[in-house]
């Protein structure tokens, strides 16, 4: 199992790598609520991510709702096709900014 | 709203996959709140009434997760609340199916009573009669059945006996059996496979069924069940779906991941209409050589009879077919919404009570057309399959309650059909 990871690669673009399961999502949460800023939007690129189950679904939401205070907005890409099907179960699709679909 | 726009004309050629099955995830998924221990769930199909379950469940404070391979696994230890709201009963009358879990389990469910339907009249005075004879205080209050057991008191096990078969009615009953005091005896039970693949799954959890698939269904009451690893059973009525699409269209298909053996009555008409069909231990393929149809009648009832949730479909089959049937309703008395809609495409249709006479006509023309319910809105997807033209489809949201990725398993199969956003 490899640790989920946030990345910083420029001023606005951050890259997720390793595993957003159960078992890491609670630590890469408390380790990057505050990581996240920019001057605009925020584009988060998933392209290593490995593994992941629903939590991953529960971190966006919550980097959302954080930088929806700071009044920003999170923009996704490079979404695994998987995903997408557990954001459309969860009824969660419609909820995040995706753009660039794998 | 979304609506689908079909272009008819083209035969139906290829293969799919069989999702698993909604009517059996949706009372396993409430089975969940029975353990003491996580159960995890696979073939669980991605459909708009197994997010309001999940939601539903959520909302109790039942912690779900969803992994990469769309297992998902429901762990009943974190729960907090024993109510199923009405904004989402009403959406999804199935949310009835936790009253017996959160009783049995937890002593306590405040379950919205769901109001009307459109398909006919589908009272729940029988799950809440029949929980009464198991020993439960029940009033109803406000628009929800409240239910309650003393502290420390269990439901009592008795022989039951339903004064109408009912599939949720008997899975009401039968998960909240399998923590009661004794033995409860379910006669005149439904007898539909949805209710047998629940059973296995409780069996698998540690409870004592006998005699599901049956009429008379005995469950001897034990102290706890666990969570364990299940798969739900494939969905028979999505399989006959597209069997009637390859059929209506003249064309040439094979559905994988299925169960031949629960579809009897459905594949007997299928070979009627002179299709040419062949099947495995999980496949069925079915050719119709590019023939038109032959009318067949057809009579619904409970199973293994000619099943209800498929007569629409046979009704848009029979519009085209070559020659007369009839198609009779016995199990909900208003299920023929989608007949005024196939009219409007062409099709020589006149009821009469609970009888529809068909007759077929050669060619159905393309109209705009709205879906009523779940199976009425899929026969006009079949309906759309065949005429002369566009079709389109409102209100497919009713689709999207049953039917995993419709327009990309029919495209796949060569279908004309795409989704446009509303």
């Amino acid at each position: 199992m490899s640790q989920g990871q946030l990345q910083k690669i420029d001023d606005n673009r951050y890259g997720l790598t390793g595993d957003l399961t159960f078992q890491t999502v609670p630590a890469l949460w408390k380790s990057s609520e505050l990581a996240l800023t920019s001057a605009g939007e925020v584009c988060l690129d998933l392209c290593k991510v490995e593994r992941f189950d629903s939590s991953a679904l529960a971190l966006l939401i919550g980097w959302m709702e954080v930088l929806e205070r700071k009044q920003l907005t999170l923009k996704l890409i490079n979404v695994p096709t998987k995903m997408l099907d557990i954001a459309r179960v969860s009824g969660l699709d419609t909820m995040l900014n995706i753009h660039w679909q794998p | 709203m979304d609506k689908l726009i079909i272009t008819g004309g083209m035969p139906l050629a290829g293969e799919i996959r069989i999702s698993g099955a909604k009517n059996a995830a949706l009372p396993i998924l409430a089975a969940a709140l029975l353990a003491d221990t996580p159960l995890n769930l696979g073939n669980v199909p991605h459909l708009h009434d197994i997010t309001t379950t999940i939601e539903l469940l959520g909302r109790m404070g039942v912690s779900i997760t969803i992994g990469e391979k769309m297992r998902v696994e429901i762990d009943p230890r974190t729960i907090q609340h024993f109510t199923a709201p009405y904004e989402l009963v009403k959406t999804m009358r199935a949310s009835i199916l936790v009253l017996g879990p959160l009783l049995a389990r937890f002593g306590s469910a405040d379950v919205s009573l769901p109001g009307g339907c459109a398909i006919g009249s589908r009272p729940v005075n029988l799950h809440i009669d029949a929980l009464i004879a198991l020993g439960a205080d029940i009033s109803v209050e406000n628009g929800y059945i409240k239910a309650r057991l003393k502290p420390g008191q269990r439901l009592q096990g008795k022989r039951l006996v339903m004064e109408m078969v009912t599939v949720t009615g008997t899975e009401n009953i039968m998960m909240a059996a399998t923590l009661a005091e004794g033995v409860t005896i379910i006669d005149n039970a439904a007898r539909e496979p949805e209710v047998v693949d629940l059973a296995n799954c409780l069996i698998q959890m540690g409870a004592k069924i006998e005699g599901a698939g049956t009429d008379s269904i005995k469950i001897t009451g034990v102290a706890n069940l666990s969570g364990t690893r299940y798969d739900i059973l494939p969905d028979r009525i999505e399989t006959g779906t597209y069997l009637v699409a390859a059929a209506i269209s003249g064309g040439r298909i094979k559905v994988k991941d299925t169960r031949p053996d629960l579809m009897e009555s459905v594949l007997s008409k299928l070979s009627e209409t002179g299709a040419d069909i062949s099947m495995g231990e999980d496949w069925i393929s079915l050719d119709m050589h590019g023939a038109r149809p032959k009318a067949v009648s057809i009579h619904t009832a409970p199973y293994p009879a000619f099943p209800t949730d498929m007569q629409a479909q046979f009704t848009a089959l029979n519009s085209i077919a070559d020659g007369v049937a009839t198609i009779t309703e016995t199990v909900f008395e208003n299920r023929f919404m989608h007949v005024q809609e196939m009219q409007r495409m062409g099709a020589n249709l006149r009821l009469e009570g609970n009888t529809l006479i068909c007759t077929g006509v050669e060619q159905l023309t393309a109209a705009p057309v709205m879906a009523t319910d779940l199976r009425a809105s899929a026969s006009l997807v079949l309906a759309g399959l065949v005429a002369n033209g566009e079709t389109v489809v409102d209100r497919i949201y009713h689709i999207d309650r049953g039917y995993e990725c419709i327009e990309e398993k029919l495209q796949q199969l060569g279908a004309k059909i795409r989704r446009v956003p509303g």
